[in-house]
C-alpha cells in the first residue's frame, strides 16, 4: 500500500515525520547490516526487479489516496529468502525506479523509507518468530508450517500494522486526516486482503527452496502475482464503478443546471470532513459523501423555468415543487445497490431537528446522521454563496452565527463538528475547492 | 439460445461417452491403486473431492465463458502428480486419472442438475478433453508409465520440469477452447476461427491462472504431500472472491444504466418506459442481423441511455419523440447524451453507437461515411418507437412503418428495415 496524495495544505511538521522515517529506515539497514545475515547477490537482484516490477505495476489510487501492489507480497518471501538486509534492500530499491511522472521526489523518498522499514521489519519478525534460515531439504506439511509458514504469518502481521501506521502518519499530517480515521480504513479496505495474499509469499519460498525450482519458482510465481493483482483492481474497481456512477449521474444533472457541479462537490468534500470531525466508520463516510454529492439530483425533475429564478421571486407553490425535489431525488436513485443507504440522505434532507419538517416530520436521531450532515453542509454552501465576504480574519465561528438563528433546525453536534473541520481544514478550502478538482 | 439447444446434447453423449470409456479402460488394464498404497489412495480421494467441489461452484457472468477454474487447475493437478514426500509414488496411471476425473466431474454436474443449477455439457466436456490430453501427454507418452505401477524417473531437473508440464497445459487448454468453438460453431454454423479467437479471448488470463496452479500443485507436491493441493488453491479461490466483486461491478453499471435510463421518465422528458422499449426491440433487431453477444449487450445499454441527453431541454420535446425534433435539436440531444454516457468512463462502446445515432442512412450511401451498424439500429427503432408511441395496435404499427419507408434509404438503411419487420413479425411490406 503506498499513498499518492491530493492537493491540499500540508501540515508543518511532515518535513519532520519524512525525516523521522527516513532515519528510522536508515538505522534498521545499518542494524540488519550488523546482525542480520547477508544476501547472496543473484537472489537479490532477481527479487529487486521483482520488487521494481510490482511497484511499477501498482494500481493507483483506490479511493482517492490509497493505492495496492504485490510489493507486499515480494517484501514477505524476500525476508525468508533472503533476510532482513535483503529484504530492507529490496523495500528500498522498488519505489525508486517509477514510471509515474507526478510523484515528487519527497513522495519517493517516503515510499522508499517506508518500504525499506516494512520489508526490514517483516524479515526481523520472521527471524525472530523462529522462521528457518536455511530452507533447504525441509519436507512435510507440518515442518514447512511451524518452521517457515507461521514465522512468515507473524511477518505478514507486522508488515500490515506498519504499513497502515506509516502511512497513516504521512496522511495525517499531508491531507489533515484524523490519524484513527485512517489508520481504521487502511485496515479495513486492505488489511484482510494483505495478510491473505500473504500466503503467496509461503508458496514462493516452498517453490524456491523444498520443491528445489530456484530462481525459476519467480517465473511461476507471477501468475498468482498477476492474479492477485486483478483481484486487487476488481477491488478498486469496484471503488470506481461507484465514484463514475455518482460522476455520471451529476454530469446529467449538470446538463442542466451547470452550477450544480460545483456545489455538489463542495458539499461532497465539507460533508467528508464533517463526518471525519464526528468520527464515524469508513462505510459511514462513504454514505456521507454520496448523499452529499448527490443532494441535488432530484432538480433534473424540477422545470428548467424554476430552477433559473431566484429563491425569493417563487411563489408558495412553485417553492414547493422545487422542495420536493429531496423526495424525487431519492427515488430516481432507487435501484443502484451501493446507493441504497445514501437514499435516506437525500430524502430527508429538509428534516428539521426538532421534527417540524419535510417530508415526514422525523426528529432528532431518528434522522439518518447523512441527512443531518447534508442538511448542515448545504446551508453553509448558501451562507458562503451570499455572503461572498473576505473570510480570512473573520473566524469561522462568526460566519457560521447564522446557522444559531433558527434553534430547532440542524443537529448541535454536527454543526459543532462542522466548525471545528472548517477552523481545521480552513474556510478557503471549502469555499474553493471542487472549481479544478 | 438455439445454437446452445443443439450443441448440448451432442457435447453430453461425447462427454458420457468419456465417462464410460475411461473407466473401462481403467478397470479392463487393472489401473488402480491397491487398498494398502494408502499415499495414493489419499491423494486421488483429496483430488477427486476437490474437483466435485469446483465443479459444484462454478462461475458464470453475462460476457463470459462459463468455466470451474479449481475444479480444472485440481484435475491439472491429478494428471501431473506422481510423487508425494518421502519418496513415495503414486501407483496409477493415465487410464485411471481420467477416470477419478470424470466420474468426479460427473458428480459434480449431477449434484448441481439436481440443485437445479444450469450446467454446460459443452464446458464440461471441454474441461475434461483438456485433462485427457493433459494425463495422455504427461504420463503416458513423455513418462511411458505402465498401468498400475509407479512412473518412471524421467530425470529432468524441476524447472525443466516445470517447462513441460507448462507447455502441455498449453496444449490442453487449447484443445479445450477448439472442442467447445468447433461444437458451438458447427450447430451455429458459424465460423470457427471467430468463434475460436472470441474464446481465446474471453478466457486468455483466467486460463492462464488455472494451468499453472495445477502445475505447481503437481511440483509442490513431493515437499508437501496433498496438503500442496489446498494451499496452492488458496490463491485461485481468492481471485474466485474477486471475480464475484467483478461480477457485482458490472451489475452496478447496469444499474447505474436503468437508473439514467429513467431519469428523463422522472423528470417528464420521455414517456414512461421509451427506453426499455427501445432497448428490448432493438435487441431483437440486433438478434436478426446476426450481432455477436458482446455487441447486443452495447446496443441494449446504448438504448437504454439513447435519450438521456434530453435532461438538458428546457422544455420537453412533445411526448419525448425525438423523431418529430428538429435535425439541430436532435444533434445537440445526441451530443449531450454522448457526453454524459463518456463520463462514466467504461462504456466507451455505447458512446459510440450513440454518437451516430442520428445520422441518416444517406451519408453512409453518398460519403462513404462510417456508421456503426448498431447507431443505425438505435436510429430506426427509436424512430419507430416515438412514432407508435407505445401502441401496440395493427393501425398504429401499419402507420409508424409507413411513414418509416418515407424515409427508407435516404433517413434509414434498408437491411435494418427489413430486420426490424422480420423482428415484428411483418412478412411483407404495408406501404
Amino acid at each position: 500500500v503506498t499513498t499518492r496524495p491530493e492537493q491540499s495544505p500540508p501540515s508543518r511538521l511532515l518535513p519532520f515525520y519524512i525525516a523521522f522515517v527516513v532515519m528510522l529506515a536508515l538505522a534498521l539497514g545499518a542494524f540488519s547490516w550488523r546482525f542480520g545475515r547477508h544476501p547472496d547477490l543473484a537472489p537479490l537482484l532477481l527479487l529487486s526487479g521483482m520488487g521494481i516490477l510490482s511497484f511499477n505495476l501498482r494500481e493507483p489510487t483506490v479511493t482517492s489516496r490509497i493505492g495496492f501492489s504485490f510489493l507486499s507480497i515480494i517484501l514477505l518471501a524476500s525476508g525468508a529468502i533472503l533476510g532482513p538486509l535483503g529484504a530492507w534492500f529490496v523495500g528500498l530499491v522498488s519505489p525508486v525506479i517509477d514510471r509515474d511522472p507526478k510523484m515528487q521526489w519527497f513522495q519517493t523518498l517516503f515510499n522508499a523509507a517506508m518500504t525499506s522499514i516494512i520489508g526490514g521489519a517483516g524479515a526481523w519478525a520472521y527471524v525472530l518468530s523462529r522462521g528457518a534460515q536455511d530452507l533447504n531439504g525441509i519436507t512435510g506439511l507440518a515442518n514447512l508450517t511451524v518452521q517457515v509458514g507461521l514465522p512468515l504469518m507473524v511477518a505478514d502481521l507486522v508488515q500490515c500494522i506498519t504499513n497502515a501506521v506509516l502511512l497513516s502518519g504521512v496522511i495525517h499530517l499531508f491531507q489533515r486526516v484524523p490519524f484513527g480515521v485512517f489508520l481504521r480504513r487502511v485496515l479495513v479496505s486492505s488489511g484482510v486482503a494483505y495478510v491473505g495474499y500473504g500466503i503467496i509469499g509461503f508458496l514462493f519460498v516452498i517453490l524456491w527452496f523444498p520443491a528445489g525450482l530456484g530462481a525459476f519458482s519467480a517465473v511461476l510465481i507471477m501468475a498468482p502475482l498477476l492474479a492477485a493483482r486483478w483481484a486487487f483492481i476488481q477491488y478498486g474497481e469496484e471503488l470506481r464503478s461507484h465514484e463514475r456512477t455518482i460522476d455520471t449521474l451529476v454530469t446529467a444533472l449538470g446538463t442542466k443546471e451547470p452550477s450544480a457541479v460545483d456545489r455538489s462537490r463542495r458539499a461532497a468534500l465539507m460533508a467528508e470532513w464533517v463526518a471525519e470531525e464526528l468520527g464515524l466508520g469508513p462505510h459511514q463516510i462513504g454514505t456521507v459523501r454520496y448523499a452529499a454529492t448527490l443532494h441535488e439530483i432530484g432538480h433534473l425533475g424540477v422545470p428548467v423555468r424554476l430552477l433559473r429564478r431566484a429563491p425569493e421571486t417563487l411563489t408558495e407553490a412553485e417553492r414547493r415543487v422545487v422542495a420536493r425535489h429531496c423526495v424525487m431525488g431519492a427515488r430516481m436513485i432507487e435501484g443502484i445497490d451501493f446507493l441504497e443507504d445514501a437514499r435516506s440522505g437525500i430524502r430527508h434532507q429538509q428534516e428539521r431537528f426538532d421534527g417540524h419538517g419535510r417530508p415526514d416530520g422525523l426528529s432528532g436521531q431518528e434522522i439518518p446522521v447523512a441527512a443531518r450532515i447534508v442538511s448542515v453542509v448545504s446551508a453553509v454552501e448558501d451562507l458562503s454563496t451570499t455572503s461572498p465576504v473576505s473570510t480570512t480574519v473573520v473566524p469561522v465561528a462568526e460566519l457560521l452565527r447564522p446557522l444559531e438563528t433558527d434553534p430547532g433546525r440542524f443537529d448541535p453536534t454536527v454543526v459543532t463538528a462542522t466548525r471545528s473541520a472548517l477552523e481545521k481544514h480552513g474556510w478557503q478550502a471549502a469555499v474553493t475547492s471542487g472549481a479544478g478538482a | 439460445v438455439n445454437s446452445q439447444a443443439r450443441s448440448e446434447p451432442v457435447a453430453m453423449a461425447l462427454g458420457a461417452l468419456g465417462l464410460v470409456l475411461t473407466v473401462l479402460v481403467a478397470a479392463r488394464a487393472g489401473d488402480t491403486p491397491g487398498w494398502q498404497q494408502q499415499s495414493s489412495i489419499g491423494v486421488v480421494v483429496a483430488f477427486a473431492i476437490t474437483i466435485v467441489l469446483g465443479e459444484w461452484f462454478q462461475l458464470s457472468a453475462p460476457g463470459f465463458r462459463g468455466s470451474a477454474p479449481i475444479a480444472t487447475a485440481a484435475a491439472f493437478g491429478l494428471a501431473f502428480t506422481v510423487e508425494v514426500p518421502q519418496g513415495h509414488f503414486v501407483t496409477y496411471a493415465a487410464g485411471f486419472v481420467l477416470a477419478a476425473t470424470a466420474v468426479s466431474m460427473a458428480l459434480g454436474a449431477g449434484a448441481r442438475i439436481l440443485a437445479g443449477r444450469d450446467v454446460s455439457f459443452v464446458e464440461t466436456t471441454g474441461r475434461f478433453v483438456a485433462v485427457a490430453v493433459v494425463a495422455i501427454l504427461y504420463r503416458t507418452v513423455h513418462l511411458g508409465q505402465q498401468p498400475g505401477t509407479p512412473a518412471p524417473d524421467d530425470g529432468l531437473v524441476p524447472w525443466e520440469l516445470a517447462v513441460l508440464m507448462l507447455a502441455i497445459s498449453v496444449v490442453a487448454l487449447l484443445a479445450d477452447t477448439l472442442f467447445t468453438s468447433v461444437l458451438r460453431a458447427a450447430s451455429a454454423r458459424a465460423s470457427v476461427r471467430r468463434a475460436l479467437v472470441e474464446e481465446i479471448r474471453s478466457s486468455f488470463a483466467l486460463s492462464t491462472a488455472v494451468a499453472v496452479t495445477g502445475v505447481l500443485i503437481a511440483l509442490a507436491a513431493p515437499p508437501l504431500g496433498v496438503a500442496a493441493l489446498p494451499l496452492f488453491l488458496v490463491p485461485l479461490v481468492l481471485t474466485l472472491f474477486a471475480f464475484r466483486r467483478y461480477v457485482s461491478i458490472r451489475a452496478t453499471y447496469l444499474q447505474s444504466i436503468r437508473t439514467l435510463s429513467r431519469l428523463t421518465d422522472a423528470a417528464g422528458y420521455t414517456p414512461a418506459g421509451h427506453s426499455e422499449r427501445v432497448a428490448a426491440l432493438a435487441v431483437r433487431v440486433g438478434r436478426e442481423l446476426g450481432l455477436s453477444e458482446r455487441e447486443l449487450l452495447d446496443l441494449e445499454y446504448a438504448a437504454l441511455l439513447h435519450d438521456i441527453g434530453q435532461v438538458a431541454l428546457v422544455e420537453p420535446i412533445p411526448g419525448g419523440a425525438t423523431v418529430l425534433a428538429a435535425p439541430a435539436d436532435q444533434r445537440r440531444i445526441e451530443a449531450d447524451t454522448v457526453a454524459i454516457v463518456r463520463e462514466t468512463g467504461v462504456f466507451e462502446g455505447v458512446a459510440r453507437i450513440l454518437e451516430h445515432q442520428t445520422t441518416p442512412y444517406r451519408q453512409v450511401r453518398e460519403l462513404g461515411e462510417e456508421i456503426p451498424l448498431t447507431s443505425r439500429i438505435i436510429k430506426l427503432v427509436n424512430a419507430y418507437e416515438d412514432l407508435t408511441a407505445g401502441a401496440r395496435s395493427l393501425r398504429a404499427r401499419e402507420a409508424a412503418i409507413e411513414r418509416i419507408y418515407l424515409g427508407l434509404g435516404y433517413e434509414y438503411d434498408p437491411r435494418v428495415v427489413d430486420a426490424l419487420l422480420r423482428a415484428l413479425g411483418v412478412t411483407t411490406p404495408t406501404g
